[in-house]
């Protein structure tokens, strides 16, 4: 069930969109927010909200890689490895992060607390290498110890 | 309207058509994968590419409109070209599966392959692995490597059957066509999505691995599943039917037919239970007899046994059971059989599942040839008298002796109650039935898929039906069969020349032999003499052959209602 706040907002949004096809987009967006990720209950839940066939948003959610399909830890760590986080050590980040969280790259903790993603160029090139946490926390020009700071003050938290 | 060129060629054409349209009309082959005439345009296969003067880039034939002055080229080297690429691209990740590909034979990929592929390929990384042996459904079943993504099969089930089911999950190479989780392909239409997959990817889960294509032979039929009549094709191989698919009449059933008549109209041809030569119960016990009491004899044995019997009763004491499951001809001359005889006492059944039909192609009522009996056998000139009237009669013993074609009355047992009191009782039967067990004498009759004909569908459409199984009196090749590569260029002892025949005669020349027996004299060599009798002495059927019918068939002159009441079964 999405929340009384998010339902209102989606009475808002209905005014924005011509068709529940296009609303789909935000309303997923809202409920991986509320949930984390969506499942197929919450999947079946947005389509009949929105009047769709389930394998519709089946098909959405599966398409953008935005989109978690399984559950997720607390800190989703997504480190871009494209072209320019490549060439300036991200692949080095990426191998450090995972051992010392002991997870494979799509993997999460068994405490649920990280979960590692490798992804596509993120926009922050001029600053690389970066990872993104969550749905929009940038932390860029890392280098080891930054890496290993952070994780520390997450694992605390 | 638009004036345009297209290789050379000037055409005249509605401007609301697209470039592939207007081509396939004009017998200029565009090939194309996701398109289809009755699917909405998805564009995403690129196959159609073809060069439009003027146009920076080449365009998508299938969602082009025509416009005045357009020149295609649908060979340019561009073209060639652009053509080999897309080819290349779609077998980067398609597995080499054509060996035990289901698909071989009449594959798009296949055949464009030979035709626009260099047949070299670059790839040489791992192909990506996708699941193989998915159960879409009770029907069909998906290999997702082989998968295209045209999106054909996910626009049917949408568009055509209104049953959206269908849907590609993930992206790029990893995209797979599923259904949601715990759900199924199981709409009454889901195996047409198999006849439109333009690769093996969803394959029959009936058919699969039975045969090759080329090993069977096809002849243009019609279902007899419903009053609909869907017009299909009948793929045998060492006589014996292996699977049906649906034919294009625009009139009729457009491209589709429903997996009930694809699945259940043909199994009853090579069943165990066939009725392989006409039966006769004999006092005694005898060597070759069946559990309930009969015998095989020879032809001649039975019809003289039919003919004296029908001699030794009252015209008032005899009555008859027609067919809907019989064709126009097999119905004509039982009726004439009756008519000579000087019985009134006709019926005929009506099969009707009352709620099973939809607004697509399934009617309620089963049988192919209702509106044809009528037509043709119980019309204003015989008024039938009902069945349940002929029943009483027999419970009352003043009916004795039942004449019934290809139907099953007995298979309600209040009904069998009163068959089993008759004096005499024939029967023509394909298979063993709750009937036959009752009958003295059962003529073993061909089945649809062994004998010409025609029905009449609901709309009055009458069809023929053609002969896909030889019974034993038959031979292939020289009775004008459809003959498959096996057939051909087999010989008399190969494996695939030795499936059971049984010794069957289409209900027509049972009944004619029959009349001839008792002292008439029927000329009716082929059942198309039949045919030609009805359409000379039958108003709705004036001017019509079986060369006019053809393979769309043709409608009839009247569309009165006939008032005979017949009788739910
Ligand atoms: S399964 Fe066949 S029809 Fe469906 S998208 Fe794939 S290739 Fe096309
Ligand atoms: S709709 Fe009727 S005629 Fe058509 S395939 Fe189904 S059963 Fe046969």
């Amino acid at each position: 069930m999405l929340s009384e706040q998010n339902l209102k907002k989606l009475e808002e949004l209905k005014k924005r969109y011509p068709t529940t096809k296009a609303l789909l987009l935000p309303v997923l967006w809202m409920a991986q927010e509320q949930f984390g990720w969506i499942s197929l209950d919450t999947m079946k839940y947005v389509a009949d909200l929105l009047n769709l066939p389930f394998h519709h948003v089946y098909g959405v959610v599966t398409f953008y890689t935005m989109f978690n399909s399984k559950p997720i830890g607390k800190y989703h760590i997504q480190v871009c490895t494209n072209v320019s986080c490549m060439l300036r050590g991200a692949e080095n980040i990426r191998d450090h992060i995972c051992r010392r969280l002991n997870v494979g790259i799509n993997e999460t903790t068994p405490d649920r607390t990280f979960t590692v993603t490798e992804v596509e160029c993120l926009g922050s090139c001029g600053t690389a290498p970066m990872v993104q946490v969550n749905n929009d926390e940038y932390y860029d020009n890392l280098n080891l110890e930054k890496v290993n700071k952070l994780l520390e003050d997450w694992s605390k938290k | 309207m638009a004036k345009i060129t297209i290789d050379g060629k000037q055409l005249e054409v509605d401007n609301k058509l697209t470039i592939i349209q207007v081509a396939l009309e004009h017998g200029i082959a565009i090939p194309h994968f996701c398109w289809h005439p009755r699917l909405s345009v998805a564009g995403n296969c690129r196959i159609c590419l073809v060069e439009v003067e003027k146009f920076p880039k080449l365009v998508i034939a299938c969602a082009t409109q025509v416009t005045d002055g357009m020149v295609v080229k649908t060979n340019s080297p561009k073209v060639v070209n652009a053509r080999e690429a897309v080819m290349e691209f779609l077998l980067i990740n398609h597995p080499l599966d054509c060996p035990i590909c289901d698909e071989a034979g009449e594959c798009k990929l296949q055949d464009y392959a030979y035709k626009f592929s260099e047949g070299v390929s670059r790839f040489d990384f791992e192909k990506v692995r996708k699941p193989k042996r998915v159960e879409l459904g009770p029907n069909v079943m998906l290999d997702v490597e082989r998968c295209i993504m045209c999106s054909r099969c996910v626009r049917f089930c949408d568009e055509i059957a209104k049953k959206p089911q269908l849907v590609f999950i993930q992206r790029a190479d990893h995209v797979e066509l599923t259904t949601f989780p715990g759900e199924n392909l199981d709409h009454p239409y889901s195996m047409n999505t198999i006849d439109l997959c333009p690769v093996g990817a969803l394959t029959s889960r009936d058919f699969r691995f039975k045969a090759r294509v080329w090993e069977m032979s096809s002849t243009d039929t019609v279902c007899p599943g419903c009053a609909r009549g869907c017009n299909m094709k009948m793929w045998v191989r060492n006589n014996e039917v292996l699977r049906l698919t649906p034919r294009y009449n625009p009139e009729v059933n457009d491209y589709w037919m429903c997996d009930y008549g694809r699945l259940n109209t043909f199994k009853y041809v090579n069943a165990e239970n066939r009725i392989k030569a006409p039966l006769i119960r004999k006092e005694g016990v005898l060597a070759n007899q069946t559990d309930s009491g009969l015998v095989e004899v020879g032809w001649d044995e039975a019809i003289a046994k039919v003919a004296s019997e029908l001699k030794s009763f009252d015209e008032d004491e005899i009555a008859g059971l027609c067919s809907a499951f019989a064709t126009n001809e097999d119905n004509y001359l039982f009726v004439k059989l009756m008519n000579m005889l000087g019985v009134k006492n006709i019926a005929f059944l009506q099969h009707l599942i009352e709620g099973d039909e939809d607004d697509i192609l399934i009617r309620a009522d089963k049988t192919p040839n209702n509106r044809g009996v009528r037509e043709v056998g119980l019309t204003s000139s015989i008024n039938g008298s009902g069945w349940e009237i002929i029943l009483r009669r027999i419970d009352e013993g003043t009916i004795k002796a039942l004449y019934v074609i290809d139907d099953d009355p007995g298979a309600d047992p209040r009904v069998a109650e009163t068959l089993a009191r008759l004096d005499f009782f024939v029967v023509h039967a394909s298979n063993e039935n709750d009937t036959t067990k009752l009958a003295d004498v059962v003529l073993s009759s061909s089945t649809y898929a062994e004998k010409h004909g025609t029905f009449t569908n609901f709309q009055g459409r009458v069809q023929r039906i053609r002969p896909a199984v030889t019974t034993a009196e038959q031979d292939r090749a020289l009775d004008g069969f459809a003959m498959s590569r096996l057939d051909k260029f087999g010989a008399h002892n190969d494996r695939w020349m030795q499936g059971p025949k049984c010794d069957a005669r289409p209900t027509w020349r049972i009944l004619t032999c029959v009349a001839n027996a008792l002292g008439a004299k029927w000329k009716h060599n082929t059942v198309e003499d039949v045919f030609n009798e009805i359409a000379a002495t039958t108003e709705s059927f004036k001017g019509m052959s079986y060369m006019k019918l053809g393979l769309r068939g043709m409608l009839l002159k009247t569309k009165v209602e006939v008032v005979a009441a017949p009788i739910h079964a």
